[in-house]
């Protein structure tokens, strides 16, 4: 079982996916989950505190406006946890919606500076794509079990 | 007790940036609530569409939806408070446009401010307790008929601001000064 970070991260179809295909999906709810799950209520919704922004200088330069830094203290870690990654890139809001565009050009870039595996698909627009793009995510996700780099 | 000033908040990155819960203190000190305006997922795409900037990021979408839905009538509010990250280009032109947008297409008062990580509700107060104000005393600050010359300023940190105002007209050619 190999764990995939998925783009966008907070695509539950995508998760879904991957998880059924026997592989451990990294997205957003599980950055979030950690976080909301912890007891108290010092920075609700996301429980995220002043404290994310400065972990996330890990990843993005202080001069990085503080949104995209606390994002990447949530995606960085997950990144550097990725043995693969599948992007679906162009996707409709309704797939999943990251929020910030810069957040999503720096998670992009690190994930294809990290010399993992990448799939990458562009959002089907009809029933036909439908059917390929399953079916890649699927020939992707079965040659990671078989060690390959599909 | 007089009823809680709904604010509306149009935003992209607080909860992010850990300063979410610096705006909710913020507007509590003041005897506000702040609310994010539902609407739908077909709104989004439509209203900017409608507003006509070509935008990245999909929580700017969602502002600019929001903000129209106000503008609308679809959602009631008394007053809107946009705040977006500092240093994005991106969000501050969307913020500055909202800005504009709002005042000039209903009467809701409008505060907007860039925020990072270290923006405390402290910071926030004279904000919200301006956007409050305007919104609780509405009829009293309002001026639909103006007779004389009024003048005003606003001497800020970084630049001081100035207008003056005779019988309805306003005149402010070059009222920007910067603090020597």
């Amino acid at each position: 079982m190999a764990k995939v970070f998925i783009y966008p991260a907070t695509s539950l179809i995508l998760s879904d996916l991957v998880a059924r295909f026997g592989h451990k999906p990294l997205g957003a709810a599980l950055g979030i989950r950690e976080r909301i799950q912890t007891a108290g209520i010092d920075s609700p919704p996301l429980q995220i505190t002043p404290e994310e922004p400065k972990r996330g200088l890990k990843y993005a330069a202080v001069e990085v406006p503080s949104g995209v830094r606390g994002r990447m203290a949530i995606y960085g870690p997950l990144i550097e946890e990725a043995e693969a990654a599948v992007i679906v890139t162009e996707a409709d809001l309704a797939f999943g919606c990251m929020g910030c565009a810069r957040t999503d050009e720096l998670i992009l870039f690190s994930l294809r500076q990290s010399g993992i595996p990448i799939l990458e698909l562009k959002y089907p627009t009809n029933d036909e794509e439908g059917v390929q793009f399953v079916a890649a995510i699927k020939k992707f996700l079965d040659n990671l079990s078989n060690g390959g780099e599909a | 007790m007089s009823r809680k000033v709904r604010i509306a908040q149009l935003s992209c990155g607080p909860e992010y940036s850990g300063v979410q819960k610096e705006i909710y203190d913020a507007a509590e000190s003041v005897g506000a609530e702040v609310f994010f305006p539902d609407i739908m997922l077909a709104d989004v795409e439509r209203a900017v569409e409608g507003f006509g900037l070509d935008v990245r990021s999909a929580d700017l979408k969602l502002m600019i939806a929001r903000g129209m839905a106000l503008v609308d009538g679809k959602v009631d509010a008394d007053g809107v408070f946009i705040g977006t990250c500092f240093r994005c280009a991106e969000a501050a032109i969307v913020r500055n446009e909202l800005r504009r947008y709002i005042p000039e297409h209903s009467k809701l008062p409008v505060v907007s401010y860039s925020f990072t990580e270290r923006t405390t509700a402290g910071t926030l107060l004279t904000r919200m307790e301006a956007l409050t104000t305007i919104a609780r005393r509405r009829a009293l600050l309002a001026r639909e008929e103006q007779s004389g010359i009024t003048m005003g300023v606003d001497s800020g940190s970084s630049t001081t601001k100035a207008v003056v105002m005779k019988i309805t007209r306003s005149s402010a050619p070059d009222g920007t000064r910067r603090p020597r």
